[in-house]
């Protein structure tokens, strides 16, 4: 129906509606993001919390989404034809928008368990007690360790008098005479999880390195002596009237580690059995379970983190579309189709 | 000399001689010398290949995780990109600075810790390969994008606004952003992915994050200035810089001063 008078109130509307779609308004507010994320990846980490999850940062995003709204209204009924920068610029609104549920209705927290242990809630960050909707038993841990080196094995040595530094990497049986001084080194064993046994010998426990250590022998104007050498505890390094301190650099790596888990729901029929490790979670009932940690000192514990993510789904499904939309925009620029 | 140390010589030979013909002084003889660097820098590219496949088998996983093998793969890409412009579009304006970076770049592999490391967990991955190879592909598109816009900057001395060869140097700064923006959306929204299977969180504002957002921003802002307010020539050559100075501090900067979940990439 055509109107028969403009009202006063039009123009304010249009004005409101052009400067809420207006590009230059667009960049104003990537500019306020980029110097404000800036600012947050420079903080202190326990301030960046204080930044991104402040509300004047908050107040940027959800202008940007107004803005971001006004310009695909614009776009959808200024010009149709564009129907990639649409999808380009709707998608990063649906991220947005994925991103606010997860803020909203997210809900994360750790479940400890020990071999044979089961639980059914999860512990929030706020101390809130959450229900998984299932029972988790633990069946099984295991931390699994890259193979021990069998050498070369950094040594370090200092020597006191002289101040003498050095690091050298050393294969069993292998002699390294130290440079400027009277001194020899030659690492002769190694055990990847050092133990005396009830005779005093040293022995592995298992093949783990989980307290490795080399036997080396230093040799020099005051005779011989062997001493084993902690890659933990360097504390007991010296050597010789403690004129020579000898340290062993080594880092064992965790390969992976995994759970071995059953879980029940009343609702199901069967429970069943699943393993959970780094990158791979389990997926159950709206909650993913991760594999984050475990204590060396405790075998047989486990920590896993609970999520219940409801926008998760939304960001990711905001992504696709954000990718087909940028593929969607670039390809026929850089190839455009020859006329005629 | 191991395998490894021979073929990467033979690249950097290879890229070397490339570098010894376009640095022959301009004269009659130019078209001919670039002709020939070009068959040295394919030379160069093909032992780089051979490289990338050698490391594939002996670390028995994709080679995308140290500081070596990530300039492997920019450097890698620069190339490609070099051949990918040649053959669509005949365009051979990248030739000068493809060299130079690669000669940069394979500088400071030579340099590298070469040593094969085991993976972290949260490193070993099926994204890994679609996250690093876009996000590096992309850098090198970005990095080229810069040094042409630095080749604009440069030739406006010796030509006049709207001539022919600042136009070229203009439109292939942009085509080069056109390539290197959605493959780091691509990287950036894989990493996402990957994140959330690996940490339990698409985006958790680490600083290595947080920092590719900025650079993702600044392409973005980039694009929507040149196409909304017309912002080419010196203008946009000045932003494809100021773009991949974020994109250095993304890729290396971050690494050693901000720590974060992604401080293994050192």
């Amino acid at each position: 129906m055509k109107k028969d008078r403009i009202s006063p109130f039009d123009g304010v509307l249009n004005r409101a509606w052009a400067f809420c779609a207006s590009p230059s308004v667009t960049f104003v507010l990537l500019g306020l993001i980029i110097v404000a994320s800036v600012v947050g990846a420079v903080v202190p980490e326990d301030l960046q919390h204080r930044v991104f999850h402040g509300w004047w940062f908050t107040g940027i995003l959800f202008a940007f989404s107004l803005n971001l709204t006004a310009c695909c209204i614009d776009r959808i009924f200024g010009n149709g034809k564009k129907i990639a920068s649409t999808v380009t610029h709707s998608a990063v609104l649906v991220i947005l928008a994925g991103s606010l549920i997860s803020y909203c209705f997210a809900a994360r927290g750790m479940i400890g368990l020990e071999e044979g242990e089961s639980a059914d809630v999860f512990v929030t960050d706020n101390g809130e007690v959450r229900p998984l909707g299932f029972s988790l038993h633990l069946d099984h841990f295991s931390l699994e360790w890259y193979d021990a080196p069998q050498g070369p094995f950094d040594v370090w040595i200092k020597l006191s008098d002289t101040g003498v530094k050095t690091k050298q990497k050393l294969g069993l049986g292998q002699k390294f005479q130290v440079p400027g001084s009277g001194y020899s080194v030659t690492v002769r064993e190694y055990k990847p999880d050092f133990m005396l046994n009830e005779a005093h010998e040293a022995v592995s426990r298992s093949s783990d390195p989980l307290n490795p250590a080399i036997l080396v022998r230093i040799e020099s104007g005051l005779g011989s002596e062997d001493r084993w050498v902690f890659a933990k505890h360097p504390e007991f390094g010296r050597i010789q009237d403690g004129n020579c301190k000898v340290l062993f650099m080594h880092e064992p790596q965790v390969r992976q580690y995994r759970s071995r888990v059953t879980v029940s729901d009343p609702s199901a029929p069967k429970s069943f059995s699943r393993e959970i490790s780094v990158n791979h979670p389990l997926r159950n009932k709206g909650v993913t379970l991760y594999q984050t940690g475990y204590d060396e000192q405790r075998p047989g514990w486990t920590n896993l983190e609970a999520v219940r993510d409801p926008g998760a789904g939304v960001v990711f499904a905001g992504f696709i579309l954000l990718n087909i939309g940028l593929i969607g925009m670039f390809l026929p620029k850089l190839f455009p189709r020859k006329k005629g | 000399m191991d395998l490894t140390n021979i073929i990467l010589i033979a690249a950097f030979s290879f890229y070397g001689g490339s570098g010894i013909f376009i640095g022959c002084p301009n004269s009659k003889l130019a078209p001919l010398f670039d002709r020939i660097a070009e068959y040295f820098l394919f030379g160069g590219f093909f032992f780089h290949t051979v490289l990338f496949g050698l490391r594939w088998a002996q670390a028995g996983r994709p080679p995308f995780t140290s500081m070596f093998e990530a300039l492997l793969l920019l450097s890698w890409g620069i190339v490609l990109l070099y051949f990918f412009f040649l053959f669509l579009w005949r365009l051979r304006v990248l030739l000068i600075p493809s060299v130079i970076l690669v000669l940069i770049t394979m500088g400071a592999i030579l340099r590298a810790d070469k040593a094969v490391k085991p993976l972290v967990p949260a490193l070993q991955s099926g994204w890994i390969t679609i996250h690093v190879v876009t996000y590096f592909v992309g850098y090198a598109a970005l990095a080229l994008a810069c040094a042409i816009g630095l080749i604009y900057l440069l030739s406006r001395r010796r030509f006049n606004d709207g001539h022919v060869q600042l136009a070229i140097l203009d439109d292939t700064s942009y085509r080069l952003v056109m390539i290197g923006f959605p493959l780091i959306t691509i990287g950036m929204t894989t990493g996402s992915a990957w994140a959330n299977e690996a940490w339990g969180t698409y985006w958790g504002w680490d600083p290595k994050e947080t920092c590719s957002l900025v650079t993702w921003l600044v392409y973005a802002l980039y694009l929507h200035l040149r196409v909304l307010r017309g912002w080419k020539g010196v203008k946009s050559a000045w932003l494809a810089i100021l773009g991949f100075i974020a994109t250095l501090f993304t890729f290396v900067g971050v690494n050693y001063i901000l720590p974060g979940l992604h401080s293994y990439a050192k």
